[in-house]
């Protein structure tokens, strides 16, 4: 048996608090989205001259897809604010680096993989937990959504079932990023250093979606990053293609599992 | 009878980790039999440590070979780290955690009922109202207690321990010692890592001497003493007296005394410390 219960137990005790404490960001946003919101309504024409004059601003927000100031929109950037990505980002990143990269690093891993579980075990535990947390951030911006609605009073105009979607959009997101997370991990001598890897892969992966938005000739970029399919506005728009959104965002994440697995496996040092 | 069961509780043959993170160890051959105390002594640095993560597959060997309990240690996986009791000599336990949730956790791993708990504990003195505090607000003593009944709880066949008594005061050092005693009364085959020679010498049936990276000795507590010589100082009844070293076989120095029928003689028994020293000074710096 592979996978330890006794240790995926133990960690989603360690990071679950944490999670779910990342997970209120979004919904937090999501309640301030819904109190504006009949705010911003009333001042639509102004509002639109102003995004209208701030093509960056449209762009980054993806106007072009889903109208910023309609009620699906304008809730559902919940789904695109940046502390929203950085909640993902460290929802996911907080269990992963730390087992087995932080726990390598303070000497507590040599305890674990001295008892009866196996370095595989280890990693597929981590990679369990760091699951879990990928759910409980991605329900963050769905509550959010359904929160500002119920908020701004604007229930029957919000599309609570793309919502859904793109939060489901969002889970394959985190789980992508923490699947990377955890092969980062399993390669790194320390927690620190695993952590600085993520960090510089996470800035690069967001530098890498943002321009590709801003920059006409650099849409490309968007496919080479996990960004570049975790599309909520799409979604919000019914425009999506969820079997290549998904199907990247799962199968990368698959690969990066069964990668971390092997470099665990294959380590000098446990 | 199987070969696991007439197997020696570790050998090592040729183990040789030139690139480990600590210190290196070369071509150690090593042979640890079941139900002995077996000192591992040797000065910081010289490849204790690693040698133990070798045996416990925790660092792949650069060449060379290693057994536990019969069964080559990366191919025995967890089934055979069931068998071990294992405390590391850099103790890291998860400090947010209480004491009881981090035995309660061990145990879940180890898959085994957590027989020698409450003994250990006891042992140990440990006080069972701080079990149910967080590790971090633990003393380095109390941390390490928990550490040893980690290892002990389950009443392994094997317990392999990397510098046990650091941190502990001499009371609980001496529980710790009955604690290693009573394992060798029920069969179990204890691993013991120190450079506290005083501590190895109380409890150890055979010892091992590395420095340096290398295997410098294997030998019993008395072959190793026979080996040094003693100061003899004989005070002859007209007041003089001389000082010499003797060793080897005591008859000649027995002759001697008889024949000189001094006032009085003083031997000064050759302590392990003095063997530690010596094969570290033949070691080289």
């Amino acid at each position: 048996m592979t996978f330890s219960r006794p240790i995926y137990r133990f960690l989603l005790g360690r990071h679950f608090g944490v999670a779910a404490a990342l997970a209120a960001v979004p919904a937090l946003i999501g309640a301030v989205l819904g109190a504006l919101l009949n705010t911003h309504l009333k001042q639509r024409a102004t509002a639109r001259t102003l995004i209208e004059g701030l093509p960056v601003f449209r762009r980054l927000v993806d106007d072009e897809t889903l109208d910023f100031l309609s009620t699906s929109g304008y809730l559902g950037f919940v789904f695109k604010h940046p502390l929203t990505f950085l909640a993902f980002a460290l929802a996911v990143g907080a269990p992963a680096l730390t087992t087995p990269a932080g726990d390598r690093g303070r000497g507590a891993l040599d305890l674990l993989l001295a008892s009866p579980v196996s370095r595989r075990g280890v990693v597929r535990a981590s990679a369990a937990v760091t699951a879990t947390c990928a759910l409980l951030a991605a329900l963050g911006p769905f509550l959010g959504a359904v929160v500002g609605a119920l908020v701004s009073g604007r229930w029957e105009e919000a599309p609570i079932g793309r919502y859904a979607i793109a939060s489901a959009n969002a889970a394959a997101f985190c789980l992508c990023l923490g699947a990377v997370a955890l092969l980062l991990s399993a390669g790194a001598e320390d927690g620190v250093s695993a952590a600085r890897r993520f960090s510089a892969f996470f800035l690069l992966a967001m530098l890498a979606d943002a321009l590709s938005l801003l920059w006409d000739d650099g849409a490309w970029l968007r496919w080479i990053t996990p960004g570049g399919y975790y599309r909520a506005s799409e979604t919000i728009a019914g425009k999506a293609d969820h079997a290549l959104h998904f199907g990247a965002l799962l199968g990368a994440a698959l690969l990066a599992w069964i990668m971390a697995e092997r470099v665990a496996e294959r380590r000098r040092r446990a | 009878m199987t070969s696991e069961m007439t197997a020696p509780a570790l050998r090592c043959v040729g183990l040789t980790a030139l690139h480990a993170p600590d210190a290196g160890v070369e071509d150690l051959d090593l042979e640890v039999r079941v139900g002995e105390v077996f000192g591992f002594l040797g000065p910081n640095g010289a490849g204790k440590t690693t040698t133990i993560r070798l045996l416990l597959d925790l660092l792949r060997p650069d060449r060379g070979s290693a057994e536990v309990l019969g069964v080559e240690t990366r191919a025995g996986g967890p089934e055979l780290r069931r068998r071990i009791g294992f405390l590391p000599g850099d103790l890291a336990l998860f400090p947010r955690t209480t004491g009881r949730r981090t035995l309660e956790l061990f145990a879940a791993l180890q898959r085994a009922a957590p027989v020698r708990r409450e003994a250990t504990l006891d042992r140990l003195g440990f006080p069972r109202d701080a079990l149910d505090r967080a590790v971090r607000t633990y003393s380095t003593g109390m941390r390490q207690m928990i550490g040893l009944t980690i290892a002990f709880q389950h009443d392994p066949e094997l317990l392999v321990l990397d510098e046990p008594t650091t941190g502990l005061d001499p009371m609980v050092r001496d529980g710790f010692l009955d604690l290693v005693r009573e394992a060798r009364a029920r069969g179990r085959t204890v691993f013991l890592s120190s450079h506290v020679l005083t501590e190895v010498e109380r409890v150890a049936d055979r010892v091992a001497l590395i420095a340096r990276s290398r295997l410098r000795l294997t030998a019993t507590l008395d072959e190793l003493r026979a080996r040094r010589p003693r100061t003899v100082t004989v005070i002859r009844r007209d007041g003089t007296r001389e000082t010499w070293e003797h060793a080897g076989d005591p008859d000649p120095l027995l002759r001697r005394l008889a024949e000189e029928r001094p006032l009085d003689v003083l031997i000064e028994p050759a302590t392990l410390d003095a063997v530690f020293r010596a094969a570290v000074s033949e070691a080289g710096p």
